[in-house]
């Protein structure tokens, strides 16, 4: 089973990116944090401004998955600015579905949004990854991933809606 | 001193924006870092895509000629980023008011200002990194309700280089 094709997502492929969305927070027991529905990601992922970009692996019809789908890994990212050197390609979410791993699939993939930012003049590809998440750990440091909040001390916060609404109004 | 105005970036703006975020990037000890130019900043936010906004904070002639000679004083850099969960988030990047100008509530309009955008804009929330050792930041975010996701949640930044992007797209 080696034949799978990346290509850019299109419309159409909003329904498998929303599936494999929640399997991937399923994953990470998040099932029901899953908010976002598949209106939101047509306007925000494919409208005059994209929020976001998705970059989809297909497998032909007679390689389909058990429940019947041809989509079977996708990635998601946007580009992010960093003040001292400028764009950078910000990864956000990348799963391929458990029985097409061991396929090269995420591979392919990883080294695609390569190429996107090298041709887009990225600086560098971010991403938040897990502190327990051990195998997604070592995938990217197999690939030359360093991590900048071991050797930056850099610490992610949140204000929430329900916050920004306080200060808001204040 | 309580006269400030806050406002969109414009391009002729790009040299003052330089100018802060390399005194920020002097702060944190890290100036020879910003390798960014003034006509990156120009075309990459002020293009048809622009891959950053930025709000700065001017002063009235009369008080930049007192204390510093400049009347851009202030600003912050942000963007949007997406949460495959919930959607639209507004993401804070660079956030500096000049030392002489602290204390008079700039900082606090600055946050108010985007915090209006985020809303205004269906943002579910607002990101940034600080620096575990900023304490005072951190004290500036946590009164503002900020929570720390990368103890809550155990998220740690990661970086692939542009050296190590170039060796994995030459791979067969």
């Amino acid at each position: 089973m080696a034949k799978f094709i990346l290509r850019k997502a299109e419309p159409k492929d909003v329904s498998d990116i929303l599936r494999l969305i929640k399997e991937l927070a399923k994953f990470e027991e998040m099932e029901e944090q899953v908010v976002l529905t598949e209106k939101e990601l047509l306007e925000d992922g494919f409208g005059d401004h994209p929020f976001y970009h998705c970059v989809v692996a297909e497998v032909p019809k007679d390689k389909q998955s058990v429940e019947g789908y041809t989509v079977v890994g996708f990635a998601m990212y946007y580009f992010t600015y960093d003040p001292w050197i400028g764009k950078l390609l910000y990864l956000e979410d990348f799963y391929v579905m458990k029985e097409f791993r061991g396929y090269g699939i995420g591979s392919e993939i990883l080294k695609t949004l390569s190429e996107t930012a090298v041709k887009t003049r990225c600086s560098g590809m971010h991403f938040i990854v897990a502190e327990w998440n051990t195998s997604s750990i070592e995938f990217y440091k197999r690939r030359g991933a360093a991590d900048l909040s071991h050797e930056e001390g850099w610490r992610l916060y949140e204000i929430d809606k329900c916050n920004l609404l306080k200060m808001s109004s204040k | 001193m309580a006269n400030f105005n806050l406002r969109k970036a414009e391009p002729k703006d790009v040299p003052d924006i330089l100018r802060l975020i390399k005194e920020l990037a002097k702060y944190e000890e890290m100036e020879d870092q910003v390798i960014l130019t003034e006509k990156d900043l120009l075309e990459d936010g002020f293009g048809d895509h622009p891959f950053y906004h930025c709000v700065v904070a001017d002063v009235p002639a009369e008080q930049q000629r007192s204390l510093t000679g400049y009347s851009v004083i202030g600003f912050a850099m942000y963007y949007f980023t997406y949460d495959p969960w919930i959607g639209k988030l507004l993401y804070l990047e660079d956030f500096y008011v000049m030392k002489e100008y602290r204390g008079f509530g700039i900082g606090s309009e600055i946050l108010k200002t985007l915090s209006d955008t985020a809303v205004t804009n269906r943002c579910s929330s607002m990101h940034f990194i600080v620096a575990e050792s900023n304490k005072a930041s951190i004290d500036f975010y946590k009164r503002r309700g900020a929570s720390d996701l990368s103890l809550q949640e155990g998220w740690r930044l990661f970086r692939i280089d542009k050296e190590n992007l170039l060796k994995m797209s030459a791979e067969e």
